[in-house]
C-alpha cells in the first residue's frame, strides 16, 4: 500500500506504537490463558470444596452412626443390668420381708449385698436399724456390729467422695455433754456455728445447732438453717434431723431450691467422752441419688437457662 | 500361762486400737496450702506423732492414743496449737494458718 503511495510519509512509530503491535496478539493469548487458568483454578477449588463436604458429611454420618449404636448398647446394658439388678433386689429382699433366711449371718450378708448394690437407689436406713436390733441379743454381736458400720463407713466415704466432687462442705466437732459446737480454735464451745457456702453460684449461708445427743444408739440431733440472699429478701428455711452411722447422703439429704442438697454425714462417735465429729455438705442435685427425681418445673428452668445461654454465648 | 496370754490378747487389742487413730487433712494459709515439709505434732497424752505437709500442704498424724490431743505446727519460726478430738477411726482436719500480729493462730477451717 505504500508502494502505491510514494507522496505520503510513513508515519513513525516510537517504542509504545511497536509495543501495541506486539502485545495486541499476545494480549489476547494471555487473556485466553487467565480465563482458561481461573476457570481450572474455580473448577479445581469447587472440587475440593465438594471432596471436603463430601468427607464431612461422611465423617458426621459415622459419627452419628457411631453415637446411635453406642447409645443402643448401653440402652440395652441398662436393660439387663436392671433386669439383673431387679432379679437380685428381689431375691435378697424377700429374705427380709418374707421371713426367709433365718439366720443373722445370712442377713447381715444380705443386706451387705444391697448396700454395695443399691445404695445410690434406695435408703437402706431403716433395714441397718432392723438389723443391728436383731443382732442385739446375739452372742457374735460385736462381729455383726462392726460388719454394718464397716459396710455404712465405707458406702458413706464412697458417696461423699462424688459430693464433694461437686458440692462444697464443712467439718464441725460436738460437744454432746455441753450440747454445743466446738470452736475452730478448738477451745471455745459455741452454741451454733455458721458458715458461708457457694455452689453452681448460689450462696448460701448454713447456720449449725446440736439439739441431742444420743450416747446409746450413737446418734445426734441436728437443725440446719439455711440463709439464701434472694432479690425480693433472705430465704430461710430450717431443717431438724437425727444423724446416726447409717444416714446416706446420696440418699437422705435435705432438697433447697434451684435443685440442690443439704445433707450431713457421722465420721466418728466417741460416746464415753461425748464427742462426734461430722460433715455437712451442700451440693448440686445431679450428685443425688437415683431415688430423687428433679422437680418438672427445675428441669425446664434448667433447659431454658442452657437455651438462653446457648444464645448469648459468642460466636453463634 | 493365762496371765500372760490374756495380757498379750489385751496388748494385741490395744495396739490394733491404736494403729487406726489418725488424723489427716490439709493446711493451709490464706487459701493456698502450706509448702512442702511444714512439721506438725501430734500429742496425745504423753504419746506423740509428727508428721510433715506434702507439696499439696496434706498431712497425716497416727498416733497410739486417742481422746483429747494437741496438735501443734512450726511454721515460719513460729508455733501454734490446736486442742484436737482423735477417735479410733480416722478424723479429717482441715487446717488455716494466719498471722496474729506476731502470734501464729491455728484453727479448723
Amino acid at each position: 500500500m505504500g508502494d502505491g503511495d510514494p507522496g505520503r510519509e510513513r508515519p513513525r512509530r516510537d517504542g509504545w506504537d511497536k509495543a501495541a503491535i506486539v502485545l495486541q496478539p499476545v494480549g489476547g493469548l494471555l487473556t485466553a490463558i487467565a480465563v482458561a487458568v481461573l476457570g481450572f483454578w474455580t473448577s479445581s477449588w469447587l472440587r475440593d470444596r465438594e471432596a471436603r463436604e463430601a468427607i464431612l458429611r461422611e465423617r458426621m454420618q459415622t459419627n452419628e452412626t457411631n453415637a446411635r449404636l453406642y447409645s443402643e448398647l448401653i440402652s440395652k446394658r441398662e436393660e439387663s443390668e436392671s433386669a439383673l439388678r431387679k432379679d437380685m433386689f428381689t431375691s435378697i429382699i424377700t429374705s427380709f420381708l418374707g421371713g426367709g433366711a433365718g439366720n443373722l449371718e445370712q442377713k447381715v450378708l444380705n443386706l451387705e449385698l444391697l448396700v454395695y448394690n443399691f445404695h445410690e437407689s434406695l435408703n437402706l436406713k431403716p433395714l441397718f436399724l432392723h438389723l443391728a436390733r436383731q443382732v442385739k441379743d446375739s452372742p457374735q454381736r460385736a462381729d455383726y456390729i462392726a460388719r454394718l458400720n464397716r459396710v455404712a463407713e465405707e458406702v458413706v466415704k464412697k458417696q461423699m467422695l462424688v459430693i464433694e466432687e461437686g458440692g462444697a462442705t464443712f467439718d464441725v466437732s460436738v460437744d454432746g455433754t455441753s450440747l454445743a459446737l466446738v470452736a475452730p480454735d478448738g477451745q471455745s464451745r459455741v452454741p451454733f456455728i455458721a458458715r458461708d457456702l457457694v455452689v453452681d453460684g448460689i450462696a448460701r449461708n448454713f447456720k449449725l445447732e446440736v439439739l441431742d445427743f444420743d450416747r446409746a444408739n450413737e446418734q445426734v440431733d441436728l437443725r440446719v438453717t439455711v440463709r439464701t440472699a434472694e432479690p425480693t429478701g433472705a430465704e430461710t428455711i430450717s431443717t431438724e434431723f437425727w444423724l446416726g452411722h447409717f444416714d446416706f447422703p446420696m440418699i437422705d439429704n435435705t432438697r433447697l431450691p434451684h435443685d440442690q442438697r443439704l445433707t450431713a454425714v457421722l465420721n466418728n462417735f466417741d460416746a464415753a467422752r461425748g464427742r462426734a465429729d461430722l460433715t455437712v455438705a451442700y451440693f448440686p442435685g445431679k450428685y443425688a441419688g437415683l431415688r430423687e427425681k428433679p422437680y418438672y418445673d427445675e428441669v425446664l428452668a434448667k433447659l431454658l437457662a442452657a437455651g438462653k445461654a446457648d444464645r448469648a454465648a459468642p460466636g453463634r | 500361762m493365762r496371765k500372760s496370754l490374756v495380757l498379750g490378747a489385751l496388748l494385741l487389742a490395744g495396739a490394733s486400737a491404736a494403729g487406726a487413730a489418725e488424723i489427716h487433712g490439709t493446711v493451709s494459709e490464706g487459701g493456698k496450702p502450706l509448702p512442702k515439709g511444714v512439721a506438725l505434732k501430734l500429742d496425745c497424752a504423753g504419746v506423740s506423732g509428727t508428721a510433715q505437709t506434702d507439696e499439696f500442704g496434706s498431712y497425716s498424724l497416727k498416733v497410739a492414743g486417742t481422746g483429747e490431743c494437741k496438735l501443734s505446727i512450726d511454721y515460719n519460726g513460729s508455733s501454734a496449737s490446736l486442742p484436737v478430738t482423735v477417735y479410733e477411726k480416722p478424723s479429717r482436719y482441715d487446717l488455716a494458718v494466719r498471722k496474729d500480729g506476731d502470734k501464729l493462730v491455728l484453727s479448723r477451717k
